[in-house]
């Protein structure tokens, strides 16, 4: 026998997975469809968007203003950055407002809540992937001693993944009972994304001496410097991030990923009265 | 504490159920709004049921009947899973097949092959049972030729038939009904009664919520009336059905609250009904079906002359027209009713409210009126038409050959 509800767990759980596993294919398969093949060039157009951006930065920082001289591979550089963030910054967004519009599916039939905004950011890790397959090879080719460390990306990528799933199941939720809070995220992703190392290092800075806690805060504070930091480590630098980045990364996103799933499960059952 | 626990296939069993819901009193949906004032929205407990007590038998067909809010819906969403109960325990068995509302379970921009693999996945099937049984899922809704196109632009019928397609197809223990069955052409509805009672006949439970005592007569075993939420009589659905046109009538002399039986002065609107052309009770009619409105109304000392006055306003409070009956007379102490009959439902697919006014026969004075006394759907046959109202009348065509006197 089987019952239609899962208990209310005091511990986030992943139990449904086997149930609805199909139904989190079909909203995944269903959300890349959308995403993709609405347009013309589909797939192409999230590819062309950050490879146009890295050549406006390119030339901008890198020919006209020349700050970026102890930067190598400045475009490769930025382009690493561009892919965490542009899956970071998609993933959240879409998973935010899924909830609310989906509204329709959630008010008339149950099933685990939590598979919406999941299906909204395992759709977009596409994105990333096809940056990846994009960066690494050129990666290897400027600097064949990448070898060493890219396989490193997997993990982190991972990490990553719990991280957004874990904000976009939060933020969700919010929008469900705030609705602007979906505008104030998208307000708040540009002055986010300037706070976040996409465009220049961290450490390159002549402040990074003389303002170490400054550089700390940015660093740990924004949960998304790490993974622009370590991948770009792995991909470009061919080093293997220091021990507290690592683990920051590591330990971080699935713990983000756990409470933006205990989120969704506490409030389960008020997420449809609200809609 | 509330929770849901085991049944076997087909069983419903819900032992004090209780379902609170915790109304916003001011509408604060921005967060902005929330820091800025520094406070919660007020809020109020409302309860939409209360201590109910269920027990349905595989292969029964069982009904709740009960008037507007009483919490049918309410019984209904949580036997869906929809919303956890507050109190009590509830155990459903197996599979729960559910029709509640137009397109439960659809998603508009999906095409209505892609619906039913989502449906089918709500209802957590594999890919390769629906790829098996998807042509006969088409085939019963006869919407093959719109198989590939978003649902949203279907008309309310085909969303109808193809919800209820699915959920007959999937095999499931407990078959959640409300009136959408109402909706649809006669001859499908005759089909959909067909599937029903092989669903039935196989041991399959049905749950059904109706405005219409009689349909509930018609296909229930047992049933429950509910009241504001409490259980008010269970057993068999006939003697339910009584007990519910008796507190109908008796609502009328006592001063009963809500919207069945309206307190107002000497003369008052008692009830506003639609009736469909059968003569069922109904609040959801097709396009173009004949139908009447019913008012009730009640005058403790007589009138001698008044005023009725039916308004239509569609749902966002626009108003599309109304209706004015002269020299209504009313008996001193009787239920009174009067009808407005249409041919065909003037109205297109949508929501709309009826308002009423009983005035005095100079119209100086109003006696009751009742706003929003009736809440009508309407749902269209064919796709594509706007706007609120059925034009009718007939078209001429140019002849096309030049013959025309043009």
């Amino acid at each position: 026998m089987a019952v239609n509800t899962a208990p209310r767990a005091v511990l986030p759980t992943l139990g449904w997975l086997p149930r609805y596993g199909e139904l989190l294919r079909t909203l995944v398969r269903r959300e890349l469809r959308a995403r993709f093949k609405g347009s013309a060039l589909g797939l192409f157009w999230s590819l062309i968007y950050p490879l146009a951006m890295m050549g406006v930065y390119t030339l901008v920082f890198s020919v006209l203003w020349k700050v970026t001289g102890n930067i190598p591979h400045y475009p490769l550089f930025v382009l690493s950055g561009l892919a965490v963030w542009g899956f970071f910054q998609a993933g959240i967004q879409l998973g935010t407002t899924s909830l609310v519009s989906n509204g329709d599916l959630i008010t008339k039939v149950w099933f685990p809540r939590e598979l919406v905004p999941a299906s909204a950011v395992i759709a977009q890790t596409v994105t990333i992937f096809v940056m990846l397959a994009i960066l690494i090879p050129t990666c290897l080719i400027v600097e064949p001693e990448n070898a060493r460390t890219v396989v490193l990306v997997v993990p982190i990528v991972a990490g990553l993944i719990c991280l957004v799933l874990g904000l976009a199941w939060l933020f969700s939720v919010a929008n469900v009972f705030y609705r602007d809070v979906e505008h104030l995220l998208a307000v708040g992703f540009l002055p986010w994304f300037f706070l976040t190392p996409v465009l220049y290092g961290l450490d390159q800075f002549s402040a990074a001496s003389s303002h170490r806690w400054l550089i700390l805060l940015m660093r740990y504070g924004n949960p998304v410097t790490p993974y622009v930091e370590s991948v770009r480590a792995v991909v470009l630098q061919h080093v293997v991030p220091g021990a507290p980045l690592l683990l920051y990364v590591f330990l971080v996103g699935p713990l983000v990923g756990l409470l933006g799933l205990w989120t969704m499960q506490r409030f389960q059952d008020r997420i449809a009265i609200e809609l | 504490m509330a929770q849901r626990a085991a049944a076997a296939a087909g069983e419903v069993h819900a032992r004090g159920l209780g379902r609170v819901f915790t109304i916003r009193l001011s509408p604060n949906r921005s967060l902005k709004a929330a820091l800025l004032r520094r406070e919660l929205p007020r809020t109020r407990e409302l309860w939409a049921l209360r201590d109910v007590d269920l027990d349905v038998a595989p292969g029964e067909a069982f009904g709740i009947v009960g008037p507007n809010g009483s919490g049918k819906s309410t019984l209904l969403k949580l036997i869906a899973g929809i919303f956890a109960p507050s109190t009590g325990t509830l155990s459903v068995g197996g599979r729960v097949g559910s029709l509640i509302e137009i397109g439960a379970g659809f998603h508009p921009e999906f095409t209505g092959v892609e619906n039913v693999y989502l449906n089918a996945a709500i209802y957590g099937l594999k890919r390769d049972y629906v790829d098996r049984h998807l042509e006969e899922i088409i085939a019963f809704a006869e919407l093959e030729s719109f198989a590939d196109v978003p649902v949203r632009t279907y008309s309310s019928g085909m969303y109808m038939r193809l919800g209820f397609s699915v959920a007959m197809h999937v095999q499931p223990d407990v078959l959640l009904l409300d009136e959408v069955l109402a909706v649809g052409d006669e001859a499908f509805q005759q089909k959909c009664f067909g599937k029903i009672a092989d669903f039935k006949r196989e041991g399959g439970t049905i749950v059904f919520v109706s405005h219409d005592p009689g349909a509930v007569e018609r296909l229930c075993d047992q049933a429950v009336l509910l009241d504001h939420g409490r259980s008010i009589e269970r057993g068999p659905a006939g003697d339910v059905v009584r007990a519910y046109h008796q507190r109908l009538v008796h609502s009328s002399h006592e001063s009963a609250d809500g919207r069945e039986g309206r307190v107002g002065g000497p003369c008052r609107v008692h009830e506003v009904r639609a009736v469909a052309g059968d003569g069922s009770v109904r609040e959801r009619f097709t396009e173009g079906e004949p139908m009447a409105l019913e008012v009730w109304l009640y005058a403790e000392d007589g009138l001698d002359e008044g005023r009725v006055t039916l308004g239509l306003r569609d749902s966002g409070g626009q108003a599309l027209g109304s209706q004015t009956a002269e020299s209504v007379r009313l008996a001193p102490g009787k239920l009174e009713r009067l009808r407005l009959h249409f041919p065909g439902l003037p109205l297109r697919e949508g929501r709309f409210y009826v308002d009423v006014a009983l005035e005095t026969a100079d119209g100086d004075a109003l006696l009751d009126h009742d706003d929003r006394a009736l809440e009508l759907s309407v749902f269209g046959q064919e796709p594509g038409g706007g706007g609120a109202i059925r034009l009718g009348g007939t078209w001429e065509l140019p002849t096309g050959d030049g013959t025309g006197d043009g």
